[in-house]
């Protein structure tokens, strides 16, 4: 199996893209740190993958950073790390008049704060697989974009990117290759709250094959771009952004408001 | 002494065994990105800001652990 005997930190593991990505992982015999807020979805989560022994889990609040390299240490004095997958994040799509400082740290600490954090708590000497460590950070084509209300999430993702590809650059030579993926809309809970909230059903409707012409992307489809990134497929391939545009390339939803 | 080359190799992500007398220029990790690091590990720990001409001159291993004095 492609990923046996390979260990990966996976944030955001419980919903959408990086659950999708923890039960593939799985599958192919990777051992797991699932990292997530709550402890119930966490145990919930481990139960449902393939060999659950395999897995730890560890509590981390993005906004105390710190507890990252805590939960990441004592993992890492078991296993030594093939790479990590950064999933977690929130939309909290925002006027700027809604904006305040504490909703700003609130995303910027999970979207991009957090990345940092797992990359310094990884990339730590004799903690990871010189010429074998693959990190992949979902990012989103909102990085790209130019969307009312999208600001402060798009300006996240693409700091996101931008970091990604530093990154990967400072870790060339010791053999850690570091990518994003960017995707347009996602089939997830995160995309429910957004069109719930933001968009009006009937205009998702109509609006949808307009936007995405080969469909509105699943979780899978993400999946599957990060598991060829952390594979031995993707070798020689670093600091690159797979955009998953759909056929699309904007958010071009209408909101309620405008 | 042990503990201070441990932390240079650590600092530098140095695998190989090195001692006092190991040349600088033997490292593959004393580049750009491992002269950085060194500096910055001087300043936090021990206080001591490295100037160019003083990186210039260091030879060996050895020369970096005589800088790292509490």
């Amino acid at each position: 199996m492609e990923f046996e005997n390979k260990t990966y930190i996976i944030t955001g593991a419980t919903s959408g893209i990086g659950k999708c990505v923890a039960k593939e992982l799985a599958k192919s015999g990777a051992r797991l740190l699932l990292l997530g807020r709550n402890l119930n979805s966490l145990n919930k989560l481990r139960d449902e993958l393939n060999s659950p022994n395999n897995h730890d889990i560890a509590i981390f609040d993005s906004n105390k950073l710190d507890s990252i390299e805590l939960a990441v240490a004592k993992f890492a004095d078991k296993f030594k790390l093939n790479g990590f997958i950064h999933s977690a994040g929130v939309l909290s799509p925002m006027l700027l008049r809604d904006l305040n400082l504490d909703k700003m740290s609130e995303l910027i600490n999970i979207n991009l704060l957090t990345f940092f954090a797992l990359a310094k708590a990884t990339l730590k000497h004799n903690r990871y697989v010189k010429n074998d460590t693959s990190i992949v950070a979902i990012s989103s084509m909102a990085a790209f974009g130019a969307e009312p209300g999208l600001s402060l999430y798009g300006a996240s993702k693409a700091a996101l990117n931008s970091a990604v590809s530093s990154l990967a650059k400072e870790y060339a030579k010791k053999g850690v290759r570091i990518n994003a993926v960017a995707p347009l809309y996602v089939n997830t809970p995160m995309y429910d709250d957004f069109v719930n909230n933001f968009i009006s059903q009937e205009a998702h409707k109509s609006k949808l094959n307009e936007i995405m012409p080969l469909g509105l992307i699943e979780p899978s489809d993400v999946a599957k771009s990060v598991l060829f990134l952390l594979s031995s497929q993707s070798s020689k391939i670093t600091a690159e952004c797979i955009k998953i545009s759909s056929g699309g390339g904007m958010m071009k939803f209408k909101w309620k408001i405008a | 002494m042990d503990k201070k080359i441990a932390k240079f190799k650590d600092t530098i992500e140095c695998d190989e065994p090195i001692t006092p007398q190991t040349p600088l220029d033997s490292l593959a990790e004393w580049d750009s990105m491992g002269k950085i690091s060194t500096i910055v590990m001087l300043a936090d720990d021990y206080n001591h800001t490295l100037t160019y001409d003083e990186l210039k001159e260091l030879k060996v291993v050895g020369d970096i652990l005589d800088l790292m004095n509490e």
